[in-house]
């Protein structure tokens, strides 16, 4: 039997053994101080050879991919406020780039990092988050005074307002009588070429706008144009005003159309003398015009001012199909008598009616951009309700949530800010001048 | 039948009593036979039968065994016997090397002096081919085998007077030796060093390993002279004419180191003239001193590790460190004076430990300086032992007294009065000295070693205590009913200062603020255990007791499904302990827990004190293995230049100490794994057993299958 | 460490952090237009977690210095399991749930690997110990497998010279100094031969030199061994037969005990070198982002 007592299993025990390290623990000592210092090697070995890739974030933007490894281009010693710390600070992104402040009351003024974080990969810096927009605009604040617009800006779907133009109780502030509905029948319009079913592209043309002070950039394109009379009208709603005449009036203002039509009178009568005397073809006058009064003109000059006065009363209705009259008003234009003596001028004080400007919209959402290329492939009546409508003042502008169909982060369309509005105000934009050479990226 | 019976030997009538051997007979009667193996001390075995005597039989007797029987006659000296016994030496001697150690040292090898004596000075007899070889694995002993003779003294020695039992014989015929348990060197035994064998071996075969190359300096004495001597009245001449280079006289100038504290020696002193001064001046102390280098790291070192002096609080009652001489030394101021007629370095001598004190002649001192074989005979020597009681009345009575916080306030008169009517006793290692139940007649104040108290339960033997130098018992038993409540008994050699009961009684009467005191003491002992006791009945006594785990005041144990091994508790114990430990994580187990360390506090606490000598007394007798010796590095004055310091090394027991210092062991503050505790055995076990509710929680690996 | 009830407080707290945590996160990174390292509460994802790790590194610090009293070695343990769990979502809410680029994704796999390793530990440490307690009773300390190993060939080689007489083998010096004694008298040698026959060629290379090959490294196969060999030797060598079967048996639990002990402590060979590793690449990733 095998004895095996306390004392003797303890006294077994050298009493120093815990002072030599057994393989277990001597490995673990050595590979605590080897693979540390491989660790370390490794990154001094980058050091010393002047590779700053380990410290790389990440790869940089596609604009800057050029620059990915000459960190140097943006994070200058330079430019940072102490001599270790090489942040990238505003002077390196403004040595390349122009970026307006974006309101002048704006507080703070973030810079550029940001909003432009880089070595985020191959992305577009300038599509920034909407967090960054909905930081101030979520509670707006300004320098002085109070925010024009709304202060509880959230993500757009969400806490976005409704567009300005697309709300409750907003009209259109045009004034020209257009009926979209009676246009846009399904049966078409009669004209003079027969019926004719309208498109929307008939009278709705893209149009490119430079901004009003000049500069490089395209201030919003693919905006549909205003609707021409020209182009647009005139081919039904004709300004003819004689049968004599073919030439219509000029769609002008009253007095240019009074002398227009004078003038045209003037020069027929000239050409055909004889007619003086020929009274009027009843025949060939507008349905329900009376005929010139009796007896024939004894002159050119009462003939043309009777067959004017006639004229004129036609156009003036027509002007009123669409447009609104607000009046007379009395203007003085030359006299339209032939004069032997050129030298004579004579003016005579004629009273003309006066109509109400059109203030047809073309813009509707001022703040933001909006192309309608990306758009082609919709109906123009998926988004402007303009087969119903039947008054002017009727607005046609989607609203929010038409857009959100797609633009909403679950439907894949872009959502965020920067997709309709700019953060920089391009208009007070300048010249940058050249800081690189080609050869400082070989 | 008359118990006296008369026989002749070398034609001279002797009376002894019956049952005397021959050799005692002659003895007495001032007849010296020669003799290797026998010693007074010792149960006769003859095996040696140098002490061959003719008793008329067809064969030679060996006198230390064969029992006279009446008219018997004895021849001591004839030829025949003297060639037998010659032969014998001679025989002994072909296989001795001579001269061997202790006749290189000391001239004593006791075969040599026979050999020579009897005029044997070359074997005629062929050597032994095979070598015995030599065992020097003890650090304090060396065994020549060679020179052994197989007396077997040093086996009775171990076995009957020190009872250790670690040597025994091994082999047989040729391949006969001494061995030491089972045939282990002697340094892997459980040998204690207590240097019994050395003394009692005759040869060089058990030698002091410091006696080989130191000799006894001074000036040897004459037997005549030292007879004259009062405290070496009685003792036998021829014993003195043997042992004559174990005592010198020695004269030492004033200011001159007689010993020194820490060495090892093999000597006691005996002051003849003269004063000396007893101090300790390098103890180890509980925390390491800083080193003479420390720089700010390891001041923060230092103070993180939180390290402080042990104020010691609760062992404020303490003001003595007991040392090896008649006297304690005070503990703020370690210094004491010994005069004419005093001995000191007995422990040292008698059990071979080192010098726990410094001793430095006060005025030109005569000392006589004695071995152990000399000691042993002058401690068996009732004229010494009386004087020594003497002296010990006369100085260190009242200094003891005094040093125990109950009797510091007993008037000088009583002391006096005392003086002579207490007892000194003393008790031999497991004697009982009082016994549960029975009357109580007598006070016992603790002068030297160690009492166990324990009460005697069904379960088992329930330890109480322990009680050492400075402690008393029998206060109980006499303040209450008269009958003893526990059982004491000496752990070693025990003296106890025995006050009658009468005194005792007349002592409390007349001084009711000692009885105040020692009434307060035994309540706090009957509560305290009452407490112990209460909490066992609640717990299965014998799973305690299968490990003695109940003897424990506080236990460490590892949660070995908690423990991963990793060895933190034990690093921060070497790291807490100036670079040793303390802790083994080996040792008792208790369902699934490791006992790595047992402490006991307050009452039953095992401190080792920072004057430990290095004896390992305590390290070969704990159960558990749970105190280790370590070397340590100290300094000390050079001895040959004074002013010098010097690296040495030194031997301290080492036991846990609970980290005393800080408020938790640094081995539960530093395990990761939650799986160190320090618990208290009963209160834990008990909750243990609570839980288990009636599962066997008994030892699991006490024997192995 | 075993995480019980006793860790509830750590885990009620961890839970918190975490929680607080996510919760700081979600607004952050719908509401933010970037996430990762780079903006503030990133960064403060990043401070964090970087103090949890660095704090969960100390501890081998800690353990170096035992006895310091900075705060028991169990409460940062537990601090290393739960703020180390925490350390994650930690930083990879710091990167956003990315792994990076360069150093950071680097930084990202090393810590990815110490975590696992971490987790594969915290399991070992909760289920090895258990089973070293069933399986391996007569454990020693591991360091001293091979001190207590030699014991045992001694105690055996002891064993069979007491039964057989000297044994044939060169026995090296026990200790120091010490001269074997083994001068046993010889018994019958034809009686004992199977026993010194068995001993000297086949436990003894075993207990020396124990091979998971040997047919004693398996428990079925060394019972059948010594009841092969009780029939060949008187009764009385039985006992001694005992006695080297349990010698066996010793040997075989403390290799099962070397083998658990290696696979107990082996993560660590992976955990802490690239823990370290770890750290030190964390303070170039933390130069690189305070510099750029």
């Amino acid at each position: 039997m095998r004895i095996r007592t306390a004392k003797m299993l303890a006294e077994r025990i050298d009493l120093n053994y815990f002072k030599r390290a057994p393989a277990l623990r001597r490995w673990r000592y050595i590979l605590s101080i080897a693979i540390p210092a491989i660790a370390v090697l490794w990154i001094a070995g980058y050091a010393a050879a002047g590779i700053r890739r380990p410290y790389s974030a990440g790869p940089v933007s596609s604009a800057h991919a050029f620059a990915e490894m000459k960190c140097e281009v943006c994070h200058t010693s330079a430019n940072a406020p102490a001599g270790f710390r090489a942040h990238v600070s505003e002077k390196a992104c403004l040595t390349c780039h122009d970026a307006p402040a974006h309101v002048v009351n704006q507080t703070p003024s973030p810079a550029c990092v940001n909003c432009h974080v880089e070595h985020s990969g191959r992305v577009q810096l300038a599509k920034v988050g909407d967090g960054l927009c909905v930081d101030c605009h979520g509670d707006l604040k300004t320098m002085q005074g109070a925010p024009a617009i709304s202060t509880t800006v959230g993500r757009f779907g969400s806490r976005h307002p409704e567009f300005a133009a697309a709300r409750e109780g907003a009209k259109d502030p045009g004034t020209i009588r257009f009926n979209h509905a009676l246009h846009m029948t399904k049966d078409g319009v009669r004209s003079l070429r027969g019926i004719e079913i309208l498109q929307c592209t008939d009278c709705h043309k893209a149009a490119r706008i430079l901004p009003p002070q000049g500069g490089s950039h395209e201030l919003r394109v693919g905006l549909m144009s205003a609707a021409n009379y020209q182009q647009n009208c005139a081919r039904c709603h004709g300004l003819e005003f004689d049968y004599r005449i073919e030439q219509p009036a000029p769609h002008d203002k009253p007095e240019a159309v009074r002398a227009a039509v004078r003038t045209a009178l003037q020069n027929y009568i000239a050409a055909h003398p004889s007619e003086i005397i020929k009274p009027d073809d009843p025949r060939r006058l507008p349905l329900n015009f009376p005929p010139a009064a009796e007896p024939p003109a004894r002159n050119a000059t009462e003939w043309v001012a009777r067959r004017a006065d006639n004229g004129e009363r036609l156009l003036w209705s027509r002007c009123d199909v669409c447009h609104a009259r607000t009046g007379t008003v009395t203007v003085t234009v030359p006299q339209a008598q032939p004069v032997a003596d050129p030298r004579r001028s004579v003016t005579v004080t004629v009273s003309v009616p006066a109509f109400a400007a059109s203030h047809i919209a073309t813009r509707w959402m001022v703040r933001a951009a909006f192309d309608h290329t990306p758009h082609l492939m919709l109906q123009c009546v998926d988004c402007h309700a303009a087969e119903n409508s039947q008054l002017t003042s009727d607005i046609l502008m989607p609203k929010q949530a038409t857009c959100a169909t797609c633009h909403a982060p679950s439907r894949g369309a872009e959502a965020r800010c920067f997709e309709c509005h700019q953060y920089h105000d391009w208009r007070k934009s300048h010249a940058v001048s050249p800081a690189f050479k080609l050869t400082d990226f070989r | 039948m008359s118990d006296q019976i008369t026989l002749t030997i070398d034609g001279r009538d002797v009376t002894v009593p019956r049952g005397t051997t021959i050799f005692d007979a002659a003895r007495m009667n001032g007849i010296a036979i020669p003799t290797l193996c026998h010693q007074q001390n010792q149960t006769p075995v003859g095996v040696c039968r140098v002490c061959v005597v003719d008793v008329g039989a067809r064969v030679y007797a060996a006198a230390c065994i064969r029992e006279c029987d009446p008219g018997m006659k004895v021849k001591t000296g004839t030829e025949p016997v003297v060639r037998a016994r010659n032969t014998l030496v001679e025989l002994l001697m072909a296989d001795h090397p001579s001269p061997c150690a202790r006749q290189q040292a000391s001239g004593d090898c006791e075969l040599e002096a026979m050999a020579k004596a009897s005029g044997v000075s070359e074997a005629r007899y062929a050597r032994r081919l095979s070598p015995r070889g030599r065992d020097d694995s003890s650090l304090s002993i060396a065994v020549d085998h060679e020179a052994c003779i197989l007396c077997d003294r040093c086996i009775r020695g171990c076995d009957e007077v020190k009872k250790n039992h670690v040597i025994g014989r091994s082999g047989r015929g040729y391949s006969a030796h001494i061995g030491f348990d089972l045939d282990l060197p002697m340094g892997s035994s459980t040998c204690v060093s207590c240097g019994e064998c050395m003394v009692s071996c005759p040869t060089g075969a058990l030698t002091n390993k410091r006696v080989i190359d130191a000799q006894l300096p001074g000036e040897t004495l004459d037997p005549e002279w030292i007879l004259q001597l009062p405290v070496f009245k009685g003792v036998s001449g021829t014993f003195l004419e043997l042992n004559k280079s174990s005592l010198v006289k020695r004269r030492i100038a004033a200011g001159e180191v007689i010993c020194r504290e820490g060495e090892f020696g093999s000597t006691a002193f005996y002051i003849l003239e003269g004063s000396v001064d007893v101090f300790i001046g390098t103890p180890i102390a509980h925390v390491k001193q800083e080193d003479a280098s420390a720089g700010w790291l390891s001041r923060i070192r230092s103070r993180l590790a939180d390290r402080q002096e042990h104020t010691r609080t609760e062992e404020s009652g303490r003001r003595f460190i007991p040392i090896d001489a008649p006297v304690d030394l005070p503990y703020d101021k370690p210094l004491a004076e010994l005069g004419a007629g005093e001995l000191f370095g007995e422990m040292t001598c008698m059990s071979f430990h080192p010098r726990s004190a410094t001793v430095r002649a006060k005025t030109e001192v005569v000392v006589l300086e004695m071995l152990r074989n000399v000691l042993d005979i002058l401690q068996k020597n009732k004229t010494f032992r009386a004087e020594l009681d003497r002296k010990y009345r006369q100085r260190a009575l009242e200094t003891h007294l005094r040093s125990v916080p109950v009797f510091s306030s007993m008037p000088a008169d009583f002391v006096d009065y005392l003086r002579d009517r207490v007892e000194l006793s003393r008790y031999s290692p497991g004697e009982v000295i009082v016994r549960q139940g029975e009357a109580a007649d007598a006070f016992y104040l603790v002068r030297l070693g160690f009492v166990k108290v324990s009460e005697r339960h069904p379960g088992g033997e329930v330890v109480l205590t322990y009680l050492g130098r400075g402690s008393y018992f029998g206060e109980m038993g006499l303040l209450g009913g008269g009958v003893r409540t526990a059982t004491c008994t000496a752990l070693d050699h025990v003296d106890v200062v025995k006050i009658a009961g009468e005194d005792f009684q007349l002592m409390v009467s007349r001084f009711p603020d000692i009885r105040a005191g020692l009434e307060k003491v035994a309540r706090e002992r009957a509560e305290q255990n009452r407490q112990r006791l209460a909490s066992t009945e609640h717990v299965p006594i014998d799973a305690f007791l299968n490990q003695g785990l109940m003897e424990a005041q506080s236990l460490l144990l590892l949660d070995l499904e908690k423990c991963t091994r990793c060895d933190q508790c034990v690093r921060a114990c070497a790291d807490a302990h100036d670079g040793v430990t303390r802790l083994v994580r080996e040792g008792l187990r208790f369902d699934k827990y490791l006992v790595a360390s047992i402490r006991r506090r307050n009452s039953m606490e095992i401190i080792i004190e920072d004057w430990c000598i290095g004896c390992g007394l305590c390290v070969r007798n704990c159960p558990y293995g749970n105190l280790n010796l370590h070397p340590f590095e100290i300094k000390v004055p050079d001895p040959e230049k004074p002013n010098r310091m010097i690296a040495t090394t030194r031997k301290k027991a080492t036991g846990c100490d609970l980290c005393m210092e800080h408020a938790e062991p640094s081995c539960v503050y530093a395990c990761p794994h939650d799986a160190a505790h320090r618990v208290e055995p009963l209160a834990f076990f008990g909750t243990m057993s609570a839980v288990k509710d009636g599962k066997r929680t008994g030892s699991t690996e006490a024997t192995s299958k | 460490m075993i995480i019980d009830r006793s860790h509830r407080s750590w885990a009620v707290a961890s839970a918190a952090i975490l929680i607080v945590a996510l919760a700081a996160y979600v607004p952050y990174a719908v509401g933010s237009p970037r996430v990762g390292g780079g903006t503030t509460l990133g960064l403060a994802y990043g401070i964090v977690g970087f103090g949890f790790m660095a704090f969960v590194t100390l501890l081998s610090l800690r353990k170096k210095f035992p006895i310091w009293r900075i705060g028991r070695t169990q409460t940062w343990m537990r601090g290393h399991l739960w703020l180390g769990a925490l350390s994650l979502p930690l930083i990879l809410l710091h990167a956003g749930f990315l792994f990076g680029h360069g150093l950071a994704s680097v930084l990202m796999w090393l810590f990815a690997v110490v975590y696992a390793s971490g987790i594969c530990g915290a399991w070992l440490q909760h289920t090895m110990p258990r089973r070293i307690l069933r399986d391996v009773p007569m454990e020693t300390i591991y360091e001293q497998i091979g001190h207590v190993r030699a014991q045992l060939v001694d105690e055996a080689d002891r064993l069979v010279a007491d039964a057989s007489g000297r044994l044939e083998v060169a026995v090296p010096p026990a200790a120091s100094g010490a001269t074997v004694l083994a001068t046993v008298m010889r018994v019958d040698a034809d009686v004992t031969a199977p026993l010194r026959e068995f001993y000297v060629h086949e436990m003894r290379p075993f207990v020396q030199a124990p091979s998971r090959s040997h047919p004693l490294a398996n428990e079925t196969s060394a019972a059948g061994r010594f009841e092969k060999l009780r029939p060949l030797l008187p009764v009385s060598l039985h006992a001694a037969v005992a006695d080297l079967e349990s010698i066996c048996e010793e040997e075989r639990q403390l290799m099962r005990q070397a083998r658990m002990h290696g696979v107990l402590h082996a993560w660590l060979l992976v955990h802490v070198p690239l823990s370290f590793a770890l750290m030190a690449l964390a303070i170039a990733h933390i130069i690189g982002a305070l510099r750029y």
